[in-house]
């Protein structure tokens, strides 16, 4: 075999071998939900940020505000196409449909806050759109022939476990080469900033010592990188998984950023694929249980 | 796919390991165009910091006079989302300075459009934007906006 044959084997077999669908689609339930949250919390204020009635900043395109009432058209289409992914309707149409949509609010009015998870939700998205995310769990899925185990390529599930890897490891490195971080200043000054809760002024309060102040960073910018490994050893993963989950919700409550909890939904892309199938089968058997019992 | 699975770790690996992120300006980068650096930059969240605390204004010149105008009017999202609009922090961090004024200077011709829609009884002819600032303090975001404590700085005015 020629060396160029045995790499496009060895990308194809990491890319594309078949895998359960059941991952990815909880993913996308995951997202969606966590979508249709997010972009409600902009509904009181669509024409401000999204029209030309309003006050934004474009990145790096010309100023294309529509009128307020093709801002809400849009606004709306942008709802209504988070949901769909939700309800997993005909992804082929729905992920480029939403993926549009999205980059459309984002280029006009998001992106000059310069966040990383709305970067994340592009590619989130990208691996929905050609994963095969509606397989299973979906309102427009064909049902599979009873003897025939559904399959999509692992292409899906393996872009979004690199991606998160990445974030946690890149996250930590980069804070550990940064002197602001290494003496503690950074995170003393962030809990006293304009993303800080309550809490985190209560915790400033308690008198940490500025070599408290730099164990504390150590002991963040150590959990972001040990995150990345927990994760990507298949038998430590739900370790990570808790650690994370711990991580986002501590950051919820500590900071005003509760966008960040979206880096959670892809958790489950790391999970065994039986015990997600069984969970999901679990959750919709209560599902009908419970909806058997309302109408009756 | 494999398109997007290549662009994916090829973006990932070139940004979020960067040798001078990483404290390691010795060792070579990967190459990276203006639009990957900016689409995959993930991992450089909070990695600055401030000893003051702000708050943004706005004014508007009625008849003969300044007079401050309602900030949430025109940004209504949290305080500190308010503030990175402002800042104009993605223009700032990745185009510089003169990004930032070009932002200002759109904001100025937005805002004194939306404000004499909203309120034809008193429109304003100049704008203006700034921030008061004052030291960080544990009490709370404000627990140092004390007078003679805080320091104003206009960002910006129009015409």
């Amino acid at each position: 075999m020629s060396p160029l044959r045995a790499v496009t084997t060895r990308w194809n077999a990491l890319w594309f071998a078949p895998a359960s669908p059941y991952p990815l689609a909880a993913f996308r339930i995951l997202l969606g939900a966590y979508l249709v949250a997010y972009f409600a919390t902009m509904l009181p204020h669509v024409t401000v940020l999204f029209s030309s009635h309003g006050v934004r900043a474009p990145w790096l395109v010309p100023d294309y505000a529509p009128p307020p009432l093709l801002a809400w058209s849009l606004y709306l289409l942008l709802c209504g196409a988070a949901f769909a992914l939700l309800l997993g309707w005909r992804m082929a149409v729905t992920a480029p449909v939403l993926l549009g949509l999205y980059l459309h609010h984002y280029f006009l009015a998001l992106a000059v806050k310069h966040s990383a998870f709305e970067r994340l939700i592009v590619v989130y998205l990208l691996a929905l759109w050609l994963g095969g995310s509606d397989r299973v769990w979906a309102c427009s899925s064909r049902p599979a022939h009873p003897e025939l185990k559904p399959t999509v390529p692992s292409f899906g599930a393996r872009l979004l476990r690199f991606q998160t890897i990445v974030l946690y490891l890149g996250a930590g490195l980069w804070k550990a080469a940064n002197a602001g971080w290494q003496s503690g200043v950074v995170l003393a000054s962030t809990l006293q900033s304009m993303w800080a809760t309550p809490l985190a002024f209560w915790w400033v309060r308690q008198g940490i010592t500025p070599e408290g102040w730099a164990t504390l960073s150590r002991l963040v910018i150590g959990g972001e990188i040990l995150l990345a490994v927990l994760l990507w050893i298949p038998r430590t993963r739900y370790v990570g998984i808790a650690l994370g989950v711990l991580f986002h919700v501590g950051n919820s409550v500590i900071l005003s950023i509760p966008e960040f909890l979206v880096c959670i939904a892809p958790y489950v892309v790391f999970m065994p694929e039986a015990h997600v199938e069984r969970i999901g089968a679990r959750l919709r058997r209560l599902w009908l249980r419970t909806r058997s019992r309302a109408g009756a | 796919m494999s398109f997007v699975a290549l662009v994916v770790v090829y973006g990932n690996l070139a940004v979020a390991f960067n040798p001078q992120k990483l404290g390691l300006a010795a060792l070579p980068s990967l190459p990276t165009g203006f639009a990957l650096r900016d689409a995959f930059l993930v991992t450089g969240m909070f990695t600055g910091y401030a000893t003051h605390n702000s708050d943004p204004f706005l004014e508007g010149f009625v008849r003969d006079r300044f007079v401050p105008l309602d900030l949430r009017e025109h940004f209504p999202l949290r305080a500190a989302i308010t503030y990175t609009q402002l800042v104009a922090a993605h223009h700032t961090d990745m185009l510089g300075a003169s990004a930032q004024r070009a932002v200002w200077a759109a904001y100025a011709t937005q805002i004194k459009a939306r404000h004499n829609r909203l309120h034809p009884d008193t429109p304003i002819s100049r704008l203006r934007l700034g921030v008061v600032v004052f030291p960080q303090s544990p009490l709370g975001y404000r627990g140092a906006k004390l007078d003679g404590r805080t320091t104003r700085f206009l960002w910006y005015t129009d015409p």
